[in-house]
């Protein structure tokens, strides 16, 4: 009994920690610009809805950042699956997508900034959809192209990766008796290869929008952005307000880890079966 | 071509169910050599009959098989089940595997499903015929268990209860008791014959134990070591069921184990 409930806060201990550090050396320290004080902090993250400055406040920017995270990861990860799936089951696929492929994945993402700013400039996708007014504008125009291709190449590769290599990993027996019971090539697609490899493709997806959230805050931090938790954090600095700063980053790190463990849960929920077998 | 001993006198009423005439199979290894794992077979079943494949391990019965089922291409020679060729996997003819062949993913009952399925039956339909199946392998308590949860005669019970909701007029087993120890496999061998009794499928059985060979075959197929061939197809005229203490089942047997070893 005792030790389930120590176990219980186990995982709270460093935090407590490092914020009880945080709360001794605030005052000792005594500069803002260095080590704002937690309550400064707190303040801002109990009161997400209030404008910040010219910034906006807390909870409009994550939304934005939630909503470029949402677009972009999502088509990056339907594009993942599908070429995982294709070059997973075709051989002709994989010789002919594969090299090429595999020449993008060590290009880091901001390396791809100067020629999308130069492709894309400040293009949105409100322009793309040819809307320039209206209550969904401003969202549409946040949305610029540059930072979706980032998000889309992030969300891509993990998924990618995880997704062939579940193909692969699905024994050749199981696609061999469904032929056998009468499988077409699309029964064979959806009902075996894609729930065999699901346990793949939920691994890329989980390790892919930690990384996703992180490059979009590098993102928000290039010219041009006007919203976002990457671009609220770059503009706190410049204002000398390290208190939104590290306010910024607890969320920041708060939501990556949310997304993870909402990741891992549904992983135990519907994925247990593969943990199973052999 | 070798001779081969026709101990079946070919009774003219019942029609060949599968004829399997001068097939050959040649692999291309890793290495780019060429393997030849089937010298040319000719081997015919009858309506109802339960054929036994024995040989030693990498004589191509699973080959054999696999080419039958039509998952493996064959260059030489023709496979043509009731008189058409077989070129791919067909619903009238149904495979159990040794092992590892239901998904993880669905529930026995759904695993069983798969054929009707993939028919494009009704949920309902679905259903219903694989509940029937699973009753007629005993397990319909188990239906919504996950694989991993059963043992493994469970699992090769769903596996034969899978491929009979399908309504195959030919069956194909390879191994599908290998994994089991003796006595599950004797239980299920005792299963299997009564299965057939009652839904009239013929049957082509690989297997590595004379003994089980004996104990379900109508015939015996003996087969040479790699590059395969069929070196003796023996009749077993003991009625069923049979006794494994009865002289002329341990003769027949001995008599096979011969053959092998020879
Ligand atoms: N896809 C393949 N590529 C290359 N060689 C193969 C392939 N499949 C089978 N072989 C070879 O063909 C031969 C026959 O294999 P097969 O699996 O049919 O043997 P088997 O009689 O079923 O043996 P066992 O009793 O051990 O299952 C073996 O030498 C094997 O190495
Ligand atoms: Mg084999």
């Amino acid at each position: 009994m005792k030790s389930s409930v120590l176990s219980f806060f186990l995982p709270a201990l460093v935090p407590a920690a490092v914020v009880g550090a945080w709360i001794y050396w605030a005052p000792v320290i005594d500069n803002e610009l260095l080590l704002p004080s937690p309550s400064s902090v707190a303040a801002i993250l109990v009161h997400p809805a209030e404008p910040l400055l010219a910034m906006g406040s807390v909870a409009v920017n994550m939304l934005m950042s939630f909503a470029r995270v949402a677009v972009g990861f999502t088509v990056g990860t339907i594009l993942g699956i599908v070429a995982g799936l294709v070059m997973g089951r075709f051989k002709l696929a994989d010789r002919i997508l594969g090299p090429f492929l595999e020449l993008f994945r060590p290009i880091p993402s901001l390396a791809w900034v100067p020629l999308l700013l130069a492709w894309f400039g400040m293009a949105s996708v409100a322009g793309l959809l040819g809307i320039d007014s209206g209550p969904v504008y401003p969202y549409l125009d946040n949305l610029k192209l540059s930072m979706l291709f980032i998000l889309i190449l992030g969300g891509f590769f993990p998924t990618f990766t995880g997704t062939y290599q579940g193909v692969r990993s699905v024994p050749r027996t199981l696609v061999e008796s469904s032929r056998v019971l009468g499988a077409s090539e699309s029964d064979i697609f959806f009902k075996v290869l894609l729930p065999g490899s699901a346990p793949g493709i939920f691994n890329g997806i989980r390790i892919g929008i930690t990384l996703d959230w992180c490059h979009l805050v590098a993102a928000e931090m290039l010219p041009g952005a006007s919203s976002g938790m990457g671009y609220l954090i770059f503009d706190a600095q410049m204002l000398g307000r390290m208190d939104i700063v590290i306010a910024g980053m607890i969320l920041i790190g708060a939501t990556g880890a949310l997304l993870d463990y909402g990741c891992r849960v549904f992983e135990r929920k519907k994925l247990g079966w593969s943990r199973e077998v052999r | 071509m070798p001779h081969q001993p026709s101990e079946t006198a070919s009774d003219a009423g019942s029609a060949s169910v599968l004829a399997i005439t001068g097939v050959e199979k040649t692999f291309l290894t890793s290495r780019g050599e060429r393997l030849k794992a089937l010298e040319t077979t000719n081997l015919e079943l009858k309506v109802n009959e339960f054929v036994c494949v024995v040989g030693p391990s990498g004589c191509g019965k699973s080959t054999l098989l696999r080419m039958t089922a039509g998952l493996e291409s064959c260059e030489t020679g023709s496979i043509s089940f009731m008189g058409t060729p077989v070129v791919r996997p067909r619903r009238e003819i149904g495979m159990v595997f040794q092992e590892y062949s239901l998904l993880p993913w669905r529930s026995v009952l759904d695993n069983v499903a798969m054929g009707p399925e993939f028919a494009g039956g009704s949920r309902a339909d679905c259903v219903r015929a694989a509940e029937e199946f699973l009753q007629l392998v005993g397990l319909s308590e188990f239906a919504q268990s996950y694989p991993h949860e059963l043992s493994g005669g469970m699992r090769q019970r769903v596996a034969i209860a899978r491929a009979l909701a399908n309504r195959p007029e030919l069956l194909l087993m390879d191994e599908p008791f290998g994994a089991l120890d003796a006595h599950t496999r004797i239980l299920l061998q005792r299963e299997l014959l009564k299965i057939c009794q009652k839904h009239a499928t013929t049957i082509l059985f690989v297997t590595h134990s004379v003994d089980e060979a004996v104990y379900l075959a109508d015939r015996i197929v003996v087969m040479s070591p790699r590059p395969g061939r069929i070196k003796r197809i023996l009749s077993v005229d003991l009625p069923h069921p049979r006794s494994r203490g009865d002289a002329r089942y341990a003769a027949l047997s001995q008599h096979i184990l011969e053959l092998l070893e020879s």
